[in-house]
């Protein structure tokens, strides 16, 4: 023992062993497979219930997606080509309803000659994204670009003079200004103020005339070329309308023609297929009766087992109630069973008797269509059995159970029974030989179907182009139609232009007069209704004569500036909220939703810690009351509630509305996120960023920030995903987000039914940002993962 | 008697005490909610004084540093730093903190900003330095405590030792006038505690102003002019090094010195 231990200690080994590939178990894809498919009795399990259950949703969705149909005009149509093609009816998606209509539901009811500018913004969106997603690898001058954005953005998607966003974007200069010139001389919650101050009092009151007299100063230049524009877009208009409307007949004439085409050649492969549909026909009374005999014997079966339970006829085994209840029920089940049995049998006698033929006449069915039906067809065709052998069996069957009883012995019922199975089996081979024959006759019309539905697939597609065309032609027409009933207004709105501003001195005086009418207490009054109850009814009657007078004074005004806006302005044509729709209503809420709620969550989710007592308050506060509403119901609040609490009179976009309420709810999300990313930090990054001297907001920035917002991202664009997603919320107030766009698709006759094709466009839309969004989020972690260590 | 801190011979040629007041503080008082943690505390440092404070966990010596740059608040009583009266005024708060360097337990480097950006931060932000001229002071401090190589490194790169040295030329980077180390040296291994030692030993014969909230005790007799051991909130003993360690007076004294240079 001892010499053993004395040697294994003073072991010197002489050789290295070489490196040895391991087992071809342990490696390469044999070992993956073994290790994740099959590693123990539970993983092969589920492995094969996996793999069971994707076959079986690819073998649904697979053929329904492949085998669909991308040109028709309507469902109609679709189905017309569906079944042209497959010989039963065949469940094809209708991708047609996509093609006829995906730039609505990308656009709404933006107008088509103008889609290049949301594509633009688009465009210029990932532009602008790019110094902020992948700082690294773009110049940094690029961030100008991102700030200007938003405003550019604004400006191409809703159109208007160009000097707008400029001015809108002077604001924040004036409030740094403000800000640089105060923060020198006070200290910076001062400069602050000044610069928020500024801000408001160049948006509020300095805007809005600078705009005005800009509009003026171009539009003064402007009108009388204007004027002799319009004239001539008054005599050339009609004729490009007229131009229009011949091409649109031309083009209906031709649609017509393919459209009878199309009829005729639905004609002819129904010709064709004329005795598939005569041995369909056959089918299903059989299959029918079939069904009813089994049922029949099902209940035979029933009645059996309610005998052997009481070993004979229902009787009550004391004369207790309850056995004599039961017994009665027994013996009414029964005859309640015998019943079923007769109709079951009646029914299938009538079925096989009035629906279907006798061999003979099946063979004649056959020889009056065209196929050349070969010799194993009459072969069937004889090994059909005689109508009258059906009829007959069945009619014993039926005489033997109407004198079913309930006291009928066991050994009736099980001949009776065998007798039905019998007759069932017969009709199902007379089922089996007649699914034979068709489908022979299937394969023997199959070529003959082949030329006809290629020419079919052939004159949809060409329908589907001369559609198209003649879309765009409407579309045309539509656009300068329109046009023309602008410039007439426009035109009678120059023309009274000089008259409107010559009044204004005049509607001034008048109104300044009636104002010295009313009493001195009662002139700032907006409305009769703040009268005091002593007031009197001359006193209210001046106050109602001013205040008509200044309303008209104000609304000649406006006319005027309106008119000069549409006069001056140079940029792009403006748009309203209303038309925008679609995915591009969804893309602008949801961008514009996540850029602003981040910032804004941001400073909730530091007020939140904060210790000083009324920011921390208000934070939780707002956080709590947001967080705890559904959305839909803040959603609401902005379409209906909103305009209660605002002045009377202003017209605030719906639209903004929304990106504003999504931006506080998601801005409650936000903060709680990246509240988790600051408790997470050690409290010692504080006290370091505190003992070098960095200010409170320095700190933030420079160090706890970037360390909690890395640690919150996932968070964050979950939340983000979410909002995202959210927007189709949208739907319930009436705007037109892409549910809202299917309904409307739907609301057209020719899409009328259609459901999965629209959801399934939908939600791919909607996964390829989302699946963006998620995916951009992994290698933003992995990179700072990689960074930061 | 423990070992000493380093073996070599200390230059003591600039290690001089001036009659300058660095830090006053006069009858400070500090509550956590109702508990009394500094009581009365008296403390003058000199401008080069270096001194280590001592004394059983949980008697303030922390709370007392982290006092003098108002990582802590006090209650009552008056802390003068550099002539300058800590209140509640940011101002103040934010001129002293620049002026006084602070080195922690667990560092507190950045982990997102790499070496040279930790130390430059400061200087670029809270002292308008251009970049180029921080970096340069950054370099000089990072070679100084003899790890230039590692600029561009994260702290979590580094070993406990080197981020100590970082934190330490990261307070340099400011110029301060004064240091605090708050045991600088209690979550590091034994062989990184000489490096940051040495480092923290250079700075003394520098000239600098230090406080230490230190158990090494050998650095203490080498290095310091004077070692206040605190218990109870309070200001329990102070004295030169060689008195403190071979003649301490108060029994609390003695009983924690037989404690921890006993074994």
């Amino acid at each position: 023992m001892s010499e053993t231990h004395a040697q294994s200690v003073s072991y010197v080994r002489e050789t290295m062993l070489s490196e040895q590939e391991p087992p071809v178990t342990e490696r390469g894809v044999i070992k993956w497979i073994r290790e994740n498919l099959f590693s123990g009795w539970v993983n092969i399990l589920l492995t094969v219930i996996s793999l069971f259950v994707i076959y079986w949703a690819l073998a649904l969705v697979l053929p329904w997606a492949f085998g669909g149909v991308w040109n028709a005009g309507s469902l109609t149509e679709c189905r017309e080509v569906l079944f042209s093609f497959y010989k039963d009816s065949h469940d094809g998606a209708c991708w047609a309803v996509i093609e006829d209509r995906w730039l609505q539901i990308l656009f709404g009811f933006y107008p088509p000659e103008l889609y290049w500018r949301p594509i633009l913004a688009f465009v210029l969106f990932f532009v602008a994204l790019a110094p902020v997603l992948f700082a690294e690898r773009v110049p940094g001058q690029l961030i100008w670009f991102t700030v200007v954005y938003p405003f550019l953005a604004t400006w191409l998607i809703w159109g208007g003079a160009v000097w707008t966003p400029i001015l809108a974007l002077l604001g924040f200069v004036a409030a740094f200004v403000a800000y640089k010139i105060l923060s020198k001389v006070s200290g910076p919650i001062v400069a602050n103020l000044g610069a928020l101050v500024a801000a408001l009092v160049w948006w509020g009151a300095l805007m809005g005339p600078i705009d005005d007299s800009l509009n003026r100063m171009v539009g003064a230049g402007r009108l009388e070329d204007t004027v002799a524009s319009l004239n001539q877009q008054a005599e050339d208009l009609p004729v490009q309308i007229a131009a229009l409307e011949a091409d649109a007949e031309a083009k209906a004439s031709e649609i017509a023609a393919a459209v009878e085409t199309k009829n005729a050649l639905l004609v002819e492969m129904t010709e064709i297929r004329i005795e598939e549909f005569a041995i369909d026909q056959q089918i299903e009374p059989k299959e029918d009766a079939v069904q009813l005999l089994n049922g029949a014997e099902e209940s035979i079966g029933q009645i059996e087992d309610i005998l052997s339970e009481w070993g004979g006829v229902p009787e009550a085994a004391s004369d207790s109630e309850a056995d004599l209840a039961d017994a009665e029920a027994a013996a009414a089940s029964i005859d309640g069973l015998i019943a079923d049995v007769n109709k079951f049998l009646g029914d299938a006698l009538n079925d096989i008797e009035s629906n279907t033929a006798d061999p003979a006449d099946v063979a004649a069915l056959l020889a009056a269509g065209a196929t050349q039906a070969d010799a194993s067809i009459t072969e069937d065709i004889d090994a059909l059995v005689a109508k009258s052998d059906l009829t007959d069996s069945l009619g014993d069957l039926i005489d033997l159970a109407t004198g079913l009883t309930a006291d009928a012995s066991a050994s009736d019922l099980a001949a009776l029974r065998a007798d039905i199975a019998t007759a069932s089996a017969l009709v199902q081979s007379d089922v089996d030989t007649l699914d034979g024959i068709k489908d022979k006759i299937i394969a023997a019309n199959a070529s003959d179907l082949e030329a006809p539905q290629a020419a079919l697939v052939a004159n949809m597609a060409q329908l589907t182009q001369l559609r198209d065309e003649a879309t765009t032609i409407a579309q045309d027409n539509f656009r300068i139609s329109s046009q023309q009933t602008e410039n007439r207004g426009f035109l009678t709105a120059l023309n009274s232009l000089t008259e409107r501003e010559n009044s204004l001195p005049e509607l001034r005086a008048t109104t300044q007069e009636l104002r010295d009418a009313v009493p001195s207490a009662y002139r700032n009054m907006i409305d009769v209704n703040q009268l005091p109850e002593d007031a009197t009814s001359e006193d209210a009657a001046a106050l109602n004569a001013y205040l008509g007078a200044r309303n008209q004074e104000l609304s000649v005004g406006a006319s005027i500036r309106d008119t000069y806006a549409e006069l001056g302005r140079v940029g792009l044509r403006p748009i309203d909220s209303r038309q925008i729709g679609g995915f591009m209503l969804a893309l602008i809420i949801g961008i514009a939703g996540i850029v602003l709620s981040l910032p804004l969550g941001i400073l909730l989710a530091l007020g939140r810690q904060s210790h000083l007592f009324f920011v921390n308050k208000i934070c939780v506060a707002f956080i709590e009351v947001i967080r705890g509403v559904p959305l839909i119901v803040w959603l609401f609040t902005a379409s209906l509630l909103l305009n209660y609490f605002l002045p009377p009179g202003t017209n605030f976009d719906l639209m903004l509305r929304v990106i504003i309420m999504v931006t506080l709810f998601s801005a409650a999300y936000i903060a709680e996120v990246i509240r988790g990313g600051l408790a997470a930090l050690p409290t010692g990054q504080y006290e370091g960023a505190d003992s070098l001297g960095l200010s409170y907001w320095q700190s933030m920035q420079l160090i706890v920030l970037p360390q909690a917002l890395k640690i919150s991202i996932p968070g964050i664009v979950n939340t983000f995903i979410g909002l995202f997603k959210d927007t189709v919320l949208v739907v319930f107030i009436g705007l037109l987000d892409p549910i809202g766009l299917s309904n409307a698709i739907r609301a057209d006759t020719d899409w009328n039914g259609i459901y999965w094709e629209l959801f399934v466009f939908i939600g791919a839309l909607f996964f390829i940002f989302c699946f963006g969004m998620g995916r951009y989020s992994l290698y933003l972690e992995r990179k700072l993962q990689r960074e930061h260590r | 008697m423990s070992e000493l801190a380093t073996n070599r011979e200390i230059d003591r040629s600039n290690m001089t005490v001036s009659d300058e007041v660095a830090i006053q503080i006069n009858d400070m008082n500090k509550w956590y909610g109702t508990f009394h943690v500094l009581r009365d505390i008296n403390l003058t440092v000199n401008r080069g004084e270096r001194i280590v404070i001592c004394g059983p966990s949980g008697s303030g010596k922390s709370t007392l540093i982290r006092c003098i740059n108002r990582l802590e608040e006090h209650q009552a009583g008056q802390i003068i730093v550099d002539g300058t009266e800590l209140s509640s005024d940011l101002k103040n708060i934010d001129k002293i903190r620049s002026e006084v360097g602070m080195c922690f337990q667990h560092f507190n480097l950045f982990p997102h900003l790499t070496i040279l950006e930790n130390c430059t931060l400061a200087p670029i932000w809270v002292r308008k330095t251009p970049k180029k001229e921080a970096e340069e002071t950054a370099m000089h401090y990072l070679e100084k405590v003899k790890i230039p190589e590692q600029a561009d490194k994260y702290p979590g790169q580094l070993s406990g030792g080197q981020q100590q040295r970082v934190a330490i030329a990261r307070s340099l980077c400011m110029k301060p006038r004064i240091m605090l180390f708050d045991e600088p040296t209690s979550a590091l291994d034994p062989e990184m505690i000489k490096e940051v030692l040495d480092t923290m030993i250079e700075l003394a014969e520098e000239g600098m102003t230090m406080l230490c909230v230190t158990h090494e005790m050998g650095f203490a007799r080498q290095v310091a002019n004077r070692v206040i051991f605190m218990d109870a909130g309070q200001i329990v003993e102070q004295n030169e090094p060689e008195e403190f360690f071979n003649n301490p007076q108060s029994d609390r004294t003695k009983l924690f010195l037989s404690q921890i240079l006993g074994h």
